[in-house]
């Protein structure tokens, strides 16, 4: 029996009726996103990019890396440079350079550049990996709020 | 994500000298759990639900025959609601 992720919860005031439902309010925001985004990917080639880059690196997780720092070179690309999409997207330079640092500097299996790291190379960490999805799944959906 | 273009045969075609009543597609995903309850989407040419690994399309205006383009368009989106809830779960 395995128990996973986080517990949903339900809180209730006396009488029974609910005052917060964690289950409830992430599907609610979960619905919000797909009904507003979805439908952009057919009229954004570089929308649907993003999603592509993001997907390859769900179903490639050895370049998990690779792909994921896609994103940032499509965003680049797009924008014409780090800092015109830095600005576009109110991304700060910490999280811009933390997704490089991750992709290109530390040597991790997962990195862009492993070929360099034949010695002390190293999985990534839960924190490492988690850091960068969520940078890059806040990067791809604010790009899609402003497409 | 696997998708598997599976059309389903048209739904509710009486003859071929009627109108049907109603015309669905239908794919397959997987994992059947991506969506944690069911989702429906509209636009102005289907009516789509995602339950349990099946994509099912319902045409707004019922044919026989589904158009190649419309055919596209529909399995268009139907993937991009797939990628966009890939995002959210971070699943395969």
């Amino acid at each position: 029996m395995a128990l996973g992720g986080q517990a949903d919860v339900v809180a209730r005031d006396a009488a029974g009726n609910i005052l917060h439902d964690s289950r409830a309010e992430r599907i609610a925001r979960d619905v919000d996103l797909l009904d507003a985004v979805s439908p952009k990917l057919a009229c954004s080639t570089v929308l649907r990019r993003l999603f592509e880059s993001y997907s390859r690196s769900v179903a490639n997780p050895t370049d998990e890396f690779v792909y994921l720092y896609e994103v940032r070179d499509r965003l680049s690309a797009h924008y014409g440079g780090e800092q015109a999409a830095r600005n576009a997207l109110q991304i700060t330079k910490n999280d811009w350079q933390r997704l490089g640092l991750l992709a290109n500097v530390e040597p991790l299996v997962q990195g862009r550049h492993r070929g360099k790291h034949s010695r002390g190379q190293r999985v990534a960490t839960r924190a490492e990996l988690e850091d960068a999805r969520r940078l890059v799944c806040e990067w791809i959906i604010a790009f899609a709020r402003i497409v | 994500m696997p998708l598997a273009a599976e059309r389903q045969a048209l739904a509710g075609e009486k003859d071929t000298f009627m109108n049907p009543d109603r015309t669905e597609l239908e794919w397959t995903y997987d994992p059947p759990d991506l969506f944690e309850v069911p989702y429906r989407h509209s636009d102005t040419e289907v009516e789509l639900v995602f339950d349990g690994g099946k994509a099912l399309a319902t045409l707004k205006t019922p044919t026989t025959s589904v158009s190649a383009d419309l055919e596209e368009r529909v399995k268009m989106l139907v993937e991009s609601i797939l990628l966009v809830r890939q995002l959210q779960v971070h699943r395969t």
